[in-house]
């Protein structure tokens, strides 16, 4: 019994530690020399500038074309609209009572003029595209009733508008109430009233009959009213003839290139710049521009230059669009731009992300000049454009393009040391010169993986590439350097290039490019959890 | 990377051995009256494990199994030491049988009824010089290169049995029917397969051709029941005349697993070229730009679809004879056609002290790796137990040095 027992107690722990040492107690690893690309990538171009701006010639030089609006005017509220409330209180053109009207009977018709509360013009006509016209009926009459409100001149495709409104009886105390809500949209108005040589007046035709099925009798005393109130709530307007009175706008407006540029940072030298002005008008009203400054700003380095062309700066006079049937001729004003007679390479060369603009616009500056004709259609109105030429033929001196990277900070474990091999291929006609640097999270400086090396300079002739350049750069890989490409730090690039001499200008294509390759020969640790 | 993973996960856990479904127990064949008399069941419980190879050695495969550094000096001695092709195994099993000794089926006193369950794990990988090389060495060496890597063999199949049979008690023949579950089931068959590095070290171009299957990724864990099949197992022993000896022939896993319908199905032939993150949008005007990840870019092409698998099959054929009342000699050969082991060939010589233990000590040829030396005690100086503790590759406990290492425990009761 007691070899039983011992015999179980040395089974039991025998396989115990048998088990016990098999138990994973750490990761495996072992050491591999690593080799191989890591990245590869292209610069051109289009990755410093939005595809959209830019354009070949037939030379196959680049341009950059820079399109912007400068106006942001709201001049449809010249010819606004507001709420409009028009309440009728409508009497029984009789004396005594009770009278017993049967079904069927008029009892009051009336027309009216309503002047609109618009204050700023003198409108003969509107288009609406959206709004409402509610009406609220309120019948104190014993007897039921059909209101009709006709506006002969409010039509859509030619029909008149008209409101009807079925109430049932009610009484000095206690009127019976009928409401009702008409679109808009798709309305004309005439506001010129019943003669036809009104202004902002809109002509109704009010009728108030006992109801053709009423089932009895209207007793009616005399005195007894019917009223009517009618709102124009939130008119939009699409097309307005009349005179739109003077008025003035201040443009004190900031245009923002930063979504569509990643303009580098330097000095840059363009040359054969233009900037054209168009000013194109679809308003039947003459508008008269002043510019009081264009000034172009570049917030990262703080810069900031005027245009100082005389041509833009004077006032600028922008005769009225014509309309013959339904087709609007609109006017234009040019003002062409150029090194000869502006600052213009300069404001460029501030390497603009916004450009702020100050001007003043005065609307019909001459009055009425045209007795009450003046037209507008609202989606389509004054605009002013600055299209922006520059020839990508440049001198730069210290031009950087910048890029902070933020790593992701996902760690991978990964003991390695070894290099990194950055084989550039410079196809620009000048040089780069590559500082790559390891930033912490504040864009604080941790390492230099790249410091201030020059890449050699992409062969020309005439100006133009011939032969791309490439250069190796090593960059010796550290445990520091993996541990903190595996933190969530950033790594700050930057490519400074330098034509020969700032003054001499270098033409861009289409050739032009960096390709980037990115490879490694390090040993690694491989490790299996 | 999916593909990466697998082949450094088949040299974790697939290494092979030989295997070690003995035969009949010597003892039970040697002292069959004695045990037996007037009991009426018994009960073996017994584990296996083995892992085996003709390169890896064992203390390469501890720093697998159980983790620590593998020193640079140790892979390099492997590569220099590794054939144009290599092979490892690896085989564990833990089985329980019932013998029902009262049971006299078809009239007959001496067939009893037997049931069993047992779970089993059976893995091996064939590799090339160069694919061994490059997991473990990696590339540099090879810039401006191309290396074959081909041709890469990985198989590993778990499963669970539930059978049920007769047994002879007279020669302790066993035909055995068993319900199998399917745990586990990868493979690997790359025909072909290399790798070019440039000498500038911008691309890396990877080529290969072949197939890989896995059982429903979505099951996992023992009895995950991942497909269903059969298996028929039979272990027949002939007397000698004269009561000199017995003739043993066995096979086991005679079957298949139908694999479900969740099961993946790959093929692979594609040629890979590497060249690294396309970051070409560095300067772009995105101002979240943060680093690429890398993503699964191995080409193939995945279909889901059930597969039957034969199960990895084992024949053995032995001559037990006896020389005198105290030795006798155990010789035969085993035959794992499934995997990749060589005909194994085993001759022993053994020891009954007829005191209840008996030894064995035994010379072994093929299988997962070459020549072994193995040594088993067996005794039924317990009463009504038996104990066995064995191992073919003694020397595998030995060092690290030698390739294998293996033991079998087996106890038994008898009632």
């Amino acid at each position: 019994m007691m070899i039983n027992f011992k015999a179980k107690i040395w089974c039991l722990l025998i396989l115990t530690i048998s088990l016990a040492s098999c138990i994973r107690e750490e990761a495996t690893t072992w050491n591999i020399n690593a080799a191989g690309p890591i990245a590869h990538g292209r610069l051109s171009l289009g990755d410093m500038v939005a595809d959209s701006l830019l354009s070949l010639d037939e030379t196959g030089l680049w341009h950059l074309i820079i399109s912007e609006n400068l106006t942001d005017l709201n001049l449809d509220s010249i010819v606004s609209i507001p709420d409009t409330t028009i309440k009728q209180s409508l009497l029984v053109p009789l004396i005594g009572g009770p009278f017993s009207i049967p079904p069927n009977s008029s009892i009051i018709g009336i027309d009216e003029e309503n002047s609109l509360n618009v204050s700023q013009a003198s409108l003969k006509e509107v288009h609406v595209k959206g709004g409402m016209l509610e009406y609220t009926v309120r019948n104190y009459i014993n007897g039921y009733l059909t209101c009709t409100y006709e506006l002969p001149g409010v039509t859509k495709n030619g029909e008149m508008a008209v409101l009807v409104a079925n109430t049932e009886p009610g009484s000095s105390s206690n009127p019976d109430i009928s409401f009702g809500v008409l679109d808009l949209s798709g309305y004309e108005m005439d506001l010129t009233g019943e003669s036809g040589n009104e202004i902002n007046t809109l002509l109704s035709h009010i009728i108030v009959k006992t109801s053709a099925d009423a089932p009895v009798n209207a007793e009616i005393f005399g005195m007894d009213s019917v009223s009517i109130e009618l709102k124009i709530v939130d008119p939009q307007i699409s097309y307005a003839r009349g005179y739109f009175g003077q008025h003035q706008y201040s443009l004190d407006q900031t245009v923002d290139f930063g979504d569509a540029l990643n303009l580098p940072q330097g000095i840059l030298n363009l040359s054969e710049i233009s900037v054209d002005f168009e000013v194109e008008n679809f308003v039947g009203a003459d508008a008269q521009i002043q510019f009081n400054q264009l000034l172009a700003v570049n917030t990262y380095s703080a810069l900031s230059n005027s245009l100082n062309s005389p041509d833009l700066l004077s006032q600028i006079n922008v005769t009225r669009a014509t309309q013959i049937g339904d087709q609007i001729f609109p006017t234009y004003q040019h003002i062409a731009i150029s090194e000869s007679n502006s600052n213009v390479d300069v404001f460029i060369e501030t390497l603009p992300n916004q450009v702020q603009i100050d001007a003043d616009i005065t609307i019909n500056p001459l009055g009425n000049i045209s007795d009450n004709n003046d037209f507008i259609y609202t989606d389509k109105t004054l605009n002013a454009w600055m299209n922006i030429d520059v020839p990508l033929c440049i001198g730069m001196s210290g031009l950087a393009l910048s890029r902070e990277i933020e790593l992701t900070g996902d760690s991978i474990d990964l003991v390695a040391n070894g290099e990194l091999f950055l084989h550039l291929t410079n196809g620009f006609p000048f040089s780069a010169e590559i500082n790559l640097v390891l930033r912490n999270e504040d864009s604080e400086w941790i390492s230099n993986l790249i410091d201030s090396t020059t890449m050699t300079t992409g062969l020309t002739t005439d100006g133009f590439l011939v032969l791309p350049q490439t250069s190796v750069f090593t960059i010796p890989v550290t445990q520091f350097v993996i541990d903190n490409l595996n933190a969530p730090n950033r790594l700050f690039l930057e490519i400074t290039f330098d034509t020969p001499e700032a003054v001499e200008f270098i033409k861009l294509t289409e050739d032009n490019f960096i390709d980037f390759v990115l490879t490694t020969r390090a040993g690694t640790q491989i490790s299996i959890q | 990377m999916r593909m990466m993973r697998y082949i450094l996960v088949s040299f974790l856990f697939l290494t092979a051995a030989e295997q070690f479904f003995a035969q009949t127990n010597a003892v039970l064949l040697f002292h069959n009256d004695s045990l037996f008399r007037e009991k009426h069941a018994y009960l073996e419980v017994s584990g296996l494990g083995a892992f085996g190879s003709d390169l890896i050695h064992n203390g390469f495969m501890e720093k697998m199994y159980l983790g620590g550094h593998i020193a640079d000096e140790t892979i390099d001695e492997l590569v220099g030491n590794a054939s144009e092709q290599n092979r490892a195994g690896l085989d564990a099993k833990i089985s329980m049988q019932w013998w029902d000794l009262s049971s006299g089926l078809f009239n007959d006193p001496c067939l009893q009824m037997t049931v069993g369950i047992s779970t089993e794990n059976h893995g091996y990988v064939g590799f090339s010089q160069n694919m061994f090389s490059l997991l473990f060495r990696g590339n540099t060496a090879w810039a401006g290169e191309k290396r074959e890597l081909g041709p890469f063999y990985a198989g590993y199949q778990a499963f669970q049995k539930f059978s049920v049979g007769i047994v002879n008690q007279r020669t302790y023949s066993q035909y055995r029917l068993s319900f199998v579950s399917g745990q586990d089931y990868t493979s690997i068959h790359l025909r072909d397969a290399s790798i070019y590095t440039t000498s500038a070290l911008d691309s890396i171009q990877l080529s290969y051709e072949g197939e890989m299957y896995r059982a429903d990724p979505d099951k996992k864990g023992f009895g995950s029941g991942k497909g269903l099949g059969a298996a028929f197992d039979m272990d027949w022993n002939i007397p000698m005349k004269d009561n000199k000896g017995w003739f043993g022939i066995s096979a086991y896993n005679i079957g298949f697993i139908k694999w479900n319908g969740q099961t993946e199905n790959y093929t692979l032939d594609s040629t890979f070229t590497w060249t690294g993150f396309d970051i070409g949008d560095l300067f772009d005007l995105d101002e979240d730009l943060s680093l690429p990840n890398l993503e699964d870019t191995i080409g193939y092409t995945m279909e889901q679809k059930s597969r039957w698998i034969a199960l990895p099959l084992d024949i053995r054929v032995r001559m037990l004879r006896k020389l005198n009342d105290v030795f006798f000699v155990d010789a035969g050969i085993a035959v794992q056609p499934y995997q990749l082991s060589l005909p194994e060939l085993r001759l022993a010589f053994g020891q009954d002290l007829k005191c209840g233990w008996q030894f064995t000590e035994q010379v072994l040829f093929g299988g997962y790796s070459g020549f072994r030396l193995g040594a088993g005690v067996r005794s039924t100086a317990l009463k009504n137990f038996i104990f066995h503790l064995g191992s073919e590759n003694i020397l595998g406990w030995m060092g690290e040095d030698f390739r294998g290492r293996d033991i079998s425990l087996a106890i038994s009761r008898i009632f």
